[in-house]
């Protein structure tokens, strides 16, 4: 996995230091303002984000609270803030867990070939003759509501992407003169995949696993919003959508920062991904 | 083409052989004993006796492989089970909703597909103009944008502050407007930008030049000689894109409380009604594998090389 975390590092650094487009940089700086907000969410909320205060609910605007409060008078600004980190950190656990499984599935299915791939193969087929997020659904319904379920049900559907581009890539790359020559000479297929196959895959899986990340966060605020994921009254931004829906007409903020922030988010990381794929 | 269409229909049962594996994987993660569960709901006592009693009767006193099978069996004859809650038929249930939903989907690929011609098209008569750079910065929000946020925020201005739609419930056009846009919102901006990307790449074949040359307008050469070659990525892509909209049908029905299949689900997940949930999820995907059948039929039709290509193989 060391050659895939030096591709994302070659990315971001290239990203950081080279000469790059505005574009980049700015939802560079979208990302980290988001990053910096979900580690340092203590010490920037202003109040604690499960204060329950019921005198003074459904607020507008203020000083004291700069986004009103909900319907139980909590801070709605504190609560955006918190739920950054919830939101962030489980569609990362996805995101990690879905691109090491599944490029390791489609690594060896791709190199090895024969009875293994036909099994994985016949395994990607089952999985993705259940549209989009269906099968999630399912999964994380069955397995009961809970921020935990909500992750894992997205686990078990998300690899499946990954696994089926590593896996043609795989295959392709592996008919190629020099990683021939490199098996002719005696490397082990330890060896070929690590020095030769990796390096090549890692940049495309990083460039995909950006682009994904935005659409885990949508996914897991959607199971939130639906009332699977995350679960009151921890603060999320799709459970708080949720919450919000009802008191729309005297408080529309409840539904409009929750989902600014997630489309913020997407649209940092589908802008970073973009210059990527743009200027390689 | 008949070959084509056979050998398409017998591709089919392997499919549908694992869909049903699944399905049936699904129930097996449920978190406790089924048994239990259903006494539970039925109030009564869960002692041992009954236990063994239910589990005979559910045939779980049986091997994994077995039970498989004689569920496989029920369901061929179109028997999925009765739901634990309302202690109906599932499939009664699923197709009772079916409609709705499917008057939801078709809706919102119909919004998709109005859009996009019409953007992909001008965007595509003017590359560079404003029309284009306006319909690249729309895909970029539109893909940003979580269809059931977009719902909410819709129902906000135009239900809730204009008053000019309704805001939930299912029956008359103007209530099916506003969950359709949210639902093809997405959908649209992506099959613009596919669409118009199709229009430039056969604008610049010789065959359209050759048009041009000739003397037609440059709108008759895009919607005669361009626009059928572009379609055919299209269509391949609206039948996962009715699967994608099967699954934002879950979120949009919430949002808008339309009494469609989204919200079927949602109720058996809380209601803990497994077999609902396993009929659902079995029927989406039979959905799913018979769009995108008819899309691959659709395609071979407008392009005979699919077809003979095909039938060489064969």
């Amino acid at each position: 996995m060391s050659c895939q975390t030096n591709g994302l590092i070659e990315i971001w650094g290239r990203t950081l230091c080279g000469k790059t487009s505005l574009l980049r940089k700015g939802s560079l700086l979208i990302l980290l303002l988001y990053i910096g907000m979900a580690i340092f969410a203590g010490a920037l909320a202003p109040h604690d984000p499960l204060q329950v205060d019921v005198t003074n609910r459904l607020q507008p605007a203020s000083v004291e609270y700069p986004l009103g409060t909900d319907s139980l008078g909590r801070c709605v600004f504190s609560r955006i803030i918190h739920g950054a980190r919830n939101s962030l950190l489980s569609a990362a656990v996805v995101l990690v867990v879905t691109v090491s499984v599944g490029a390791t599935i489609g690594l060896v299915a791709g190199f090895f070939g024969g009875r293994c791939d036909y099994l994985v193969q016949r395994l990607l087929e089952g999985v993705m003759a259940f549209p989009g997020l269906i099968l999630a659904l399912a999964i994380a319904g069955v397995l009961g509501p809970g921020l935990e379920n909500a992750v894992l049900a997205l686990c078990l559907v998300h690899w499946v992407g990954y696994a089926r581009i590593v896996r043609n890539m795989t295959l392709s790359l592996r008919e190629r003169t020099y990683v021939q020559a490199s098996r002719i000479a005696g490397a082990s297929p330890f060896d070929l995949l690590r020095r030769h196959i990796l390096p090549e895959v890692a940049p495309a899986v990083a460039v995909i696993a950006t682009l994904d990340y935005g659409r885990i966060i949508i996914s897991i605020a959607g199971l939130s919003f639906l009332g699977l994921g995350a679960q009151p009254p921890a603060p999320e931004w799709g459970a708080m959508l949720s919450e919000g829906k009802a008191y729309m007409q005297v408080a529309p903020q409840l539904i409009l920062w929750p989902g600014v922030m997630i489309a913020g988010v997407v649209l940092a990381l589908q802008l970073l991904s973009e210059s990527t794929t743009r200027q390689p | 083409m008949a070959r084509y269409i056979a050998a398409r229909f017998l591709g089919l049962l392997p499919t549908l052989l694992v869909i049903s594996l699944v399905s049936f994987a699904i129930t097996q993660l449920t978190p406790g004993d089924p048994a239990m569960l259903l006494l539970q709901q039925r109030g009564q006592d869960p002692t041992g006796d009954a236990i063994s009693q239910i589990r005979q009767e559910l045939g779980l006193d049986q091997p994994l492989a077995m039970q498989y099978l004689h569920w496989f069996q029920r369901l061929c004859i179109g028997d999925l089970g009765r739901s634990y809650y309302s202690e109906e038929p599932v499939l009664a249930e699923i197709l009772l909703r079916l409609p709705a939903t499917l008057e939801l989907t078709l809706a919102a690929m119909l919004v998709a597909l109005t859009v996009a011609l019409a953007l992909g098209l001008s965007a595509a008569y003017r590359p560079g103009g404003w029309v284009d750079r306006f319909s690249k910065a729309y895909a970029l929000v539109a893909i940003s944008l979580p269809a059931y946020w977009l719902g909410l925020v819709l129902m906000f201005v135009f239900a809730v502050q204009l008053q000019w739609l309704p805001a939930v419930g299912r029956g008359s056009l103007p209530q099916l407007l506003l969950p359709a846009i949210s639902l093809g919102f997405t959908a649209a901006a992506v099959h613009a930008r596919l669409l118009c990307s199709g229009l430039l790449e056969s604008g610049r074949s010789p065959c359209a030049e050759f048009a041009l040359a000739k003397g037609l307008t440059a709108w008759q050469v895009l919607l005669r000689h361009s626009l059928p070659v572009s379609l055919l990525p299209v269509v391949t892509s609206l039948g996962s894109t009715f699967g994608h909209m099967l699954g934002g049908a879950v979120l949009i029905e919430t949002v808008f409380a339309w009494p469609g299949l989204g919200k079927l689900l949602v109720d058996a997940i809380f209601n803990r009604d497994y077999p609902l949930i396993q009929g659902y999820v079995l029927v989406m995907a039979v959905l799913y594998t018979l769009v995108n059948l008819s899309t691959d039929l659709v395609c071979a039709w407008l392009d005979p090389r699919l077809r003979l290509g095909e039938g060489r193989d064969r």
